[in-house]
């Protein structure tokens, strides 16, 4: 009698799973998308449900945290993309991000110096850890990351927000100016301004 | 000459007997299906641990274990009383983080307790090697047996973070908790008892068996705890915890036995 290496139930189920194996280590690229404007506001971290925005001008300087709103759109579609599937990759990357006062911050932050380690980033729940700071999302790409716009339209330009905790107060409270400045690999450069009165 | 070559003959007679008798005295026994219900004990040495550890590991919930995490492979019984068994072990259950979270809330009143997760499971699975004594009174049996389990107690990458954010401000603290075991061969001992009762059909050869057990397993290990706390722009802060400490659990369950046929070599 002729032996089979396969018997006829196994090929079977065999042929039946071998798709689903396969397509369970499928890869999709992501969209690539770039930012297209940067818009500063105040908020207020005081509470346990992550930073609120403030529309008053004044904050507890031990709370306050920056939003950052960011507009984005698709610039790319490279590769498998699946519109389920594929996740949101920054096109440009970014070459420069910086705050700064228009006043004399503390001793060692002079009007016009890099604030960078004085914030650390928050990411978009409000939760932050000491190894995220902003260098470090900066160095990553993940400071300007991208959720899915609402139902996944992608052919329209969405907002974003994310959020940077000012970690030590400033020398003497009072009203001050923050400047964001933020450059792109594709030698796009963004420029924001926002008052705050810091109590 | 003759004399003695019928000597041997009849030795090597009475051998080839007694080994026919013992050979037939035995019987395969087949995989046994059981199920039962695990509540894991917490050791003396967890109770009274520092930096909140002691409440840590447990509360683990009681679990149910069915035929797939802990069964009986195969047994060897002689005239159905003397046993060699061997067993395929285990228990799972999740732990919970509330307890050192409840701990992280009273000992930081000023912060908010953010998120503490735990990626924790009390594991505990191996094979094991019994030995058995079957006591039969009518159709009754009571079996105690001790297992000797080359068993391993994981915590599946126990992991716990907890972040802590301080009431109306930025700052925060961090919790990691890491495990490491230091016990490289774990082994745990034991102790079974068995009360079940056999039937057999009139019209079958088949004989069945349906009963309970209790069981109670130890196994010691010892494991080392590392607790770092972090804050913004600080050096973290660490402590480690080596305790010598055990796994145990009692078992309470149900089993179903058939058998199938005798054994005959």
């Amino acid at each position: 009698m002729k032996t089979q290496p396969f018997s006829k139930p196994l090929l079977q189920v065999l042929l039946f799973t071998a798709p689903l194996l396969f397509s369970s280590c499928l890869k999709y690229d992501p969209y690539l998308y770039t930012v297209s404007d940067i818009k500063l506001f105040n908020a207020d971290n005081s509470g346990n449900s992550g930073p609120i925005t403030d529309s008053s001008g004044t904050v507890n300087a031990r709370a306050y945290a920056m939003q950052i709103q960011f507009t984005t759109y698709i610039s790319g579609r490279e590769g498998h993309i699946v519109p389920e599937e594929s996740g949101f990759a920054l096109q440009n990357k970014t070459t420069d991000f910086n705050i700064y006062s228009s006043t004399d911050f503390d001793g060692s932050h002079p009007a016009g110096t890099s604030l960078n380690d004085l914030f650390l980033y928050a990411g978009h729940d409000g939760t932050a850890s000491a190894q995220t700071t902003v260098a470090n999302g900066l160095a990553n790409q993940y400071l300007f990351y991208a959720y899915a716009p609402n139902g996944n339209d992608t052919d329209k330009p969405w907002t974003t927000d994310l959020y940077i905790l000012l970690m030590k107060p400033p020398a003497s409270m009072g009203y001050r100016t923050f400047i964001l400045h933020v450059a792109f690999a594709n030698n796009t450069q963004f420029t924001d301004s926002i008052a705050v009165t810091l109590r | 000459m003759k004399k003695l070559l019928l000597i041997i003959g009849l030795m090597g007679c009475l051998q080839t007997l007694s080994a026919q008798s013992f050979f037939h005295s035995l019987r395969l026994e087949l995989p046994e299906a059981e199920t039962k219900v695990g509540i894991p004990i917490k050791d003396k040495s967890l109770l009274n641990l520092p930096y909140g550890m002691n409440g840590f590991l447990y509360p683990a919930q009681p679990q149910f274990s069915f035929l797939w995490t802990s069964f009986r492979w195969i047994a060897l019984f002689y005239k159905d009383k003397f046993g060699l068994e061997f067993y395929s072990d285990g228990f799972y259950t999740s732990t919970s983080p509330d307890k050192f979270n409840r701990y992280l809330a009273d000992r930081n009143p000023d912060y908010y307790l953010k998120s503490g997760y735990l990626i924790s499971n009390l594991e505990f699975g191996g094979q094991a090697l019994g030995i058995a004594y079957r006591l039969h009174w009518r159709s009754f049996i009571l079996e105690p047996k001790f297992l000797l389990g080359f068993e391993s107690l994981r915590n599946d990458s126990t992991l716990f973070n907890a972040y802590l954010k301080e009431k109306g401000s930025n700052q925060f603290l961090q919790y990691f908790i890491g495990r490491q075991e230091l016990t490289p061969h774990q082994h745990s001992y034991q102790g079974r008892l068995l009360i079940g009762k056999r039937w057999k059909p009139h019209t079958n050869p088949t004989e069945y068996e349906i009963g309970c057990q209790l069981e109670y397993i130890y196994s010691p290990y010892t494991e080392q705890w590392t607790i770092t706390q972090r804050s913004f722009d600080q050096p973290p802060v660490q402590n480690q915890l080596t305790v010598r400490t055990s796994a145990r659990l009692v078992n309470i369950g149900a089993y179903f036995k058939v058998y199938l046929h005798r054994w005959v070599y």
